[in-house]
């Protein structure tokens, strides 16, 4: 019961975010990339909702771009490193052997290797282009699930029914897609939308540094960044900013959460 | 005097979902009960009530009385000050029982001190003390050990000296053999009726097996469906049971020493051609051990060069202990490749020179079932899709499919409405019967089969093997069957090998290995089976077996029988000499003789028999 | 156990220094220090420029190899080479590294130490009002990255100077410049400086442990060998503490070395919003600068870390479970 609340909480507070960042721009009088020679540093009014930066942007505005740009960065890194550990995982786990081994020892190099530093180290060459932030983002995202998903195909390896499929002649590709990743499908689902917050957290971090997402292209990182300087004496730009990456993440691991609890029972509750 | 009374106790989890209604019983001082019944009965839930220990959420009403004093309603601080002391509990699963982090000294002391405020070291000799009452040798050193590093056996005699450590009044024992093997089961429970009449506890035994609780109980209850449906005296029970329930409960028990229904093939055996032919079969699996460079530190002979044949239209049973080698035995068939040494041949096809193609067409004619029905299930395909799986793969025209599935579904006794559910929609034997019916799709002609109703209640395992035995006349398959139960058995195979430690230590026909055991070893399997009678089992001359299979890694030189061998206990020094120094190979028993009886014994039975 | 350990200790040194190689030739390879020369004014002449990159191994027209075999060296002998300004890196880098290390210990430890508590505590009232507060905060500490809640902490503290009327907390920096009011005066002075970034750091890794301690915990609430446990007479909790408990904390050990990660990244942000002058800091400001050396050296070390917060997570293992020390 608690279970599913949880995730139904979640689902709810995404959507609402969702909406606010899609439909908001449309209601909204401001670009996000506008500028108010008349405002700078303004507060709450009729014409500016949530004020102005230092710059003189539409805070609601630019804070409801950049939210998108996170978004977008967080869902398509956290299905592709899912997507990279689910192929490497079922793989080295199914085969066993040698090509586990090596697949394995791969991963441990990856994990021993700090991969946020590894980001940071590659940051400069994007040149701020935030397509580019995704791939370098994903690969360094999926190791540890590519490991629980390994020792979740070897175990399903032994189990009877995927043995039966092996001895009336059902070859290993096929036996994978029919019978491993079927069963491994909910915790992919759960992995994904964890990462998801994982993914925009890494993102704004970066952003944050000044080595993702850069002018003129806004993300909430940045504009944590810009907004923290002054937070204390005109609280609007860092604080829309930032309650919104705070509500994202928390909708995004609420919903994860709970949707392990509802599809895999067996499962405690954190990673 | 009553030590235990209870009066319409009733267990309810969810507000309509009923564990235990209305059971009602006593136990007596030095009274052993035994509680009977099928999984699902409610025995569990029982025996958690009367120890307080039921999850959070679980209902009780009644009365549960413990000499004078009542125990349902008190608080968790007043029932721990009895748990451990005036009643105690065994619990089936000894492995995941007992805290794996934890010495099994250290939490047999700990039960001592809890109640005694016995000093720490005065409560360590004591818990030595017991683990030497329960048979451990060198009890000393093994309080040391963790749970994992002792064997079943040896973990449910912790389970037995934790409980007794006290002297409790009452003692209640949930299924305290169910995981071991016969032999050990054997020991178990003679370590349990000598801790009883030591303490002069009352005891409620809890367990499935009717041949256990015949051995051991002064009377019995029998449940089903939550409720007592019958209680008396134990011969009462057997002999003359009243409900149908009980009747058929105790029919459906497999038996050895009825007529084995299997007739077999009317065609002679020498004359029927051969389907499977197994020679020299040799599984080892390295050990590796050591901190930098992994070095090969032993091999554990798994499989140590076994042979035999089946025909078609038999069964052959291969029997033992577990790790003795079945499993793998059959895992080496079914590879269809070259094994490590020796020979398999499937339908006159040396494995050992099987192409890729070749040996996808011979699955067709290999197929297995498996244990758990539905581990051996996808749980995420509906039937008719795992039924469909071994057509579509070896390209049966998607129109013919179908038509084939139900088919196969009226072959095993199932409907077509079944072709829709899932596996967790069907019972255990419906379950089974689609994974039979899933390895008989490609029509094979030997068909393999890994205990495929062991994980079932009796009731339901009569039907199986009945099921089994229609369909190899009817198609006239060979089956290669590999059981523990040797009264499952003795029910469906014409033939049987005994295997331990990887060899096989007797083959022949059922009524010969039997009838007249030749292997020391088969003699004594045949006497640790229960029998579900009162009287015949406590009257019946047995021998026990001593200790538990060496490991596997190193088997005693020569005989690798020989260090539980009841015989070659008995032997003079010269005549045990061949035990120690050669390993016996397989010998037919009467040369010459149209029987195939064999053992591997350098002094069987059978010849000592002919010398009289 | 020995043997054990020295198997795990075997196995990852390997990983060690294939990662840290691996780290220098992605430094060496995306980082280009050659701007930084160019970019001076007046602009020096490209054979100056040339002949002072090959002195400090950045020229990136020499082989990538050869680099790395001269940087290789250097690092087996101890010497990390020198920064763009021709400075050496070794000194920087120790006195770096101790801010550092004085940033986030305290944090690390405490943080660690009541999220397990916290996490058993909460596991063991599941369902009451303790385990829901608990729960709670622990999602709200997991939603709110470091450098939000850093900034957050700074405008609380910045709030109650005013309405105290006193500079009742501090946090720019380790120490305030200047004042020396002898040892005593200075460790106070410290201290102060040392409570907000201790803090923060604390709340972020509190949040992961008592989160992933209440599932583990979950997981044994219902064990068989915790029934064992009651039905020799222990009560519900002590039972759980005596017997759960240890058998939950050993897959919490593994989860160190993910933590370890985690806490690197949030010290980064910690130096950077509480003006601390550590490792953090220099990694951004350097990979900025096109410094490969410096960020050389602290990947290095960071690499040094993780592999070390596996082996204490080994030993802890190993410590805590006799199955784990059996299994080698």
């Amino acid at each position: 019961m608690t279970r599913s609340r949880r995730a139904v909480a979640g689902l709810v507070l995404l959507a609402l975010v969702f909406a606010l960042v899609f439909a908001g721009p449309v209601v909204s009088p401001w670009s996000w990339d506008g500028t108010d020679f008349a405002a700078f540093r303004a507060g709450p009014s009729a014409e500016h909702w949530l004020g102005t930066t230092e710059s003189g942007r539409d805070v609601f505005a630019v804070t409801l771009r950049g939210a998108r740009t996170s978004l977008l960065i967080g869902l398509a890194v956290a299905v592709i490193s899912t997507g990279i550990a689910a192929a490497v995982g079922t793989v080295a786990g199914y085969a066993g052997g040698r090509l586990d081994r090596t697949l394995m020892w791969g991963v441990d190099l990856l994990i021993v290797l700090p991969p946020f530093l590894v980001v940071v180290l590659l940051a400069p060459r994007l040149d701020g282009g935030a397509p580019l932030l995704v791939p370098l983002l994903a690969a360094f995202m999926w190791m540890i699930t590519a490991r629980m998903v390994r020792a979740l195909s070897a175990s399903l390896r032994d189990r009877e029914y995927v043995l039966a499929a092996r001895f009336l002649g059902v070859g290993a590709p096929r036996v994978i897609v029919r019978h491993v990743l079927p069963q491994l499908a909910s915790l992919l689902v759960v992995d994904a939308s964890l990462n998801v917050s994982v993914a925009i957290v890494a993102e704004s971090g970066l952003s944050y540094l000044g080595l993702g997402v850069r002018p003129p292209d806004v993300s909430l990182g940045t504009l944590i960044a810009d907004g923290h300087g002054a937070a204390a004496a005109s609280p609007w730009p860092f604080g829309f900013a930032a309650g919104l990456l705070v509500l994202i993440v928390l909708a995004v691991s609420l919903l994860g959460d709970g949707l392990r609890d509802v599809l895999d029972p067996t499962s405690g509750g954190a990673r | 005097m009553n030590v235990l009374r209870v009066t319409d106790l009733t267990v309810r989890y969810a507000p309509d979902v009923h564990a235990v209604r209305d059971v009602s019983f006593t136990v007596g001082s030095g009274e052993a009960l035994g509680i009977v019944g099928e999984s699902g009965s409610g025995k569990t839930a029982l025996a958690l009530a009367l120890m307080g220990l039921l999850p959070e959420g679980a209902r009780v009403a009644g009365s549960v009385r413990l000499r004078a004093g009542e125990l349902l309603g008190r608080s968790d601080a007043e029932l721990s000050r009895l748990r451990g002391n005036d009643l105690s509990m065994i619990f089936q699963d000894a492995l995941s029982a007992l805290t794996p982090v934890r010495t099994v000294g250290d939490q047999i002391a700990e039960t001592v001190m809890i109640h005694s405020g016995a000093t720490r070291a005065a409560a360590r000799a004591r818990a030595v003390e017991l683990l030497g009452s329960v048979g451990i040798p060198g009890a000393a050193r093994r309080a040391r050990a963790y749970p994992h590093e002792l064997s079943g056996g040896m973990r449910q005699r912790v389970m037995i000296a934790m409980a007794i450590a006290n002297e409790p009044g009452l003692l209640i024992a949930d299924e305290p053999t169910t995981a071991l093997d016969v032999t050990v089961q054997a020991q178990v429970l003679d370590v349990l009726r000598a801790a009883k009449e030591a303490t002069g506890a009352a005891v409620v035994l809890i367990s499935h097996d009717m041949g256990v609780v015949a051995g051991f109980a002064d009377r019995v209850m029998v449940m089903h469906a939550g409720r007592a449906v019958e209680q008396g005296p134990v011969e009462q029970i057997y002999r003359r049971p009243v409900t149908p329930h009980t009747a058929a409960l105790l029919r459906s028990v497999p038996r050895i020493g009825e007529s084995s229904s299997a007739t077999g093939a009317v065609v002679e055996r020498s004359r029927r051609p051969v389907v499977l032919e197994v020679e020299g079969l040799v599984r080892h699996h390295p050990v590796y051990k050591g901190p930098l460079l992994r070095r090969r530190a032993g091999t554990v002979r798994a499989v140590d060069g076994i042979g035999f044949d089946v025909r078609e239209g038999e069964t052959l049973a291969l029997v033992g202990e577990s790790g003795c080698g079945k499993t793998t035995t059959l895992m080496e068939i079914l590879r269809l490749s070259r094994p490590q040494q020796g020979r398999i041949a499937v339908l006159g096809h040396d494995t050992a020179a099987l192409r890729a193609t070749h040996r996808r067409a011979l699955r067709r004619d290999v197929q297995v079932v498996f244990q758990d029905p539905y581990a051996s299930l996808d749980p995420r395909m509906r039937v008719a899709s795992i039924l469909a799986e071994p057509l579509i793969t070896h390209r049966v025209p998607p129109s013919r499919v179908g038509g084939r599935v139900e088919e196969l579904l009226e072959l095993v006794g199932l409907g077509p409405e079944h072709a829709r559910r899932f596996p967790h929609g069907l019972s255990g034997g419906e379950a089974q019967r689609v994974g039979i019916a899933r390895a008989l799709a490609l029509e094979p002609r030997l068909l393999l089969l890994d205990e495929p109703v062991a994980a079932l209640d009796v009731t339901v395992q009569g039907d199986v093997i009945t099921l089994l035995e229609e369909l190899r006349e009817r198609l006239g398959l060979a089956y290669l069957f590999v059981a523990h139960d040797l009264a499952v058995v003795h029910l469906i195979a014409d033939r049987v090998a005994v295997m331990y430690m990887g060899r096989i230590m007797e083959i022949g026909s059922v009524s010969e290995v039997y009838g007249v055991p030749a292997h020391p070893y088969t003699r004594a399997l045949l006497d640790a089976v229960p029998f579900p009678d009162p009287v015949l089992e406590r009257r019946r001359p047995r021998v026990l077996l001593h200790g538990e299979t060496p490991d596997p890694a190193s088997p005693p030189a020569g005989c690798r029988f020989r260090s539980r061998c009841p015989r070659y206990a008995t032997l003079t020094a010269v005549d045990g000499r061949l035990c120690e120094e050669h390993e016996p190979p397989s010998r037919p028993l009467r040369p010459g003789d149209d029987a195939d009886q064999s053992a591997a014994c350098h002094h069987p039975l059978v010849e000592a028999k002919a010398g009289l | 156990m020995a043997a054990f350990l020295l198997g795990r200790l075997a196995s990852r040194l390997v990983l060690a220094v294939l990662a840290a190689s691996l780290a220098y030739a992605l430094a060496a390879a995306a980082l280009d220090p050659r701007a930084g020369f160019e970019g001076r004014a007046p602009r020096p002449p490209e054979a100056v420029v040339d002949a002072r990159l090959t002195a400090l191994n950045l020229n990136d027209r020499t082989p990538l190899a050869d680099r790395y075999l001269v940087w290789a060296e250097g690092v087996v002998h101890g010497d990390f080479g020198h920064t763009s300004d021709g400075e050496a890196v070794n000194a920087e880098l120790w006195r770096r590294l101790g801010v550092s290390f004085r940033l986030l210990f305290l944090g690390a430890v405490l943080g660690s130490v009541l999220g397990v508590l916290l996490g058993a505590y909460a596991a063991v009232r599941r369902g009451r009002t303790a385990d829901r507060l608990i729960s709670l905060g622990s999602y709200l500490l997991l939603a709110v990255p470091v450098f939000v809640l850093a900034v957050l902490l700074q405008i609380a503290a910045s709030r109650a100077n005013r309405a105290m009327g006193v500079q009742a907390f501090v946090w720019v920096g380790e120490a305030t410049p200047g004042a020396s009011d002898g040892v005593i005066g200075g460790l106070a002075d410290r201290a102060r400086h040392l409570l907000l970034p201790t803090v923060t750091i604390a709340l972020t890794q509190l949040g992961l442990y008592c989160r992933y301690q209440r599932a583990m915990m979950l997981d044994v609430l219902h064990a068989d060998f915790v029934r064992t446990a009651r039905a020799k007479g222990l009560r519900r909790r002590s039972a759980l503490l005596r017997h759960g408990l240890r058998v939950a904390l050993t897959p919490v050990t593994t989860y160190f070395v993910y933590a370890f990660g985690l806490l690197l990244l949030g010290g980064i942000h910690t130096e950077k919003i509480f003006g601390w002058h550590g490792a953090g800091e220099w990694l951004v400001d350097s990979v900025a600068r096109g410094d490969v050396n410096v960020v050389a050296a602290i990947v290095c070390v960071a690499v040094c870390g993780v592999v070390l917060a596996g082996l204490i997570s080994d030993v802890l293992q190993g410590v805590l479970d006799p199955r784990v020390r059996a299994a080698e």
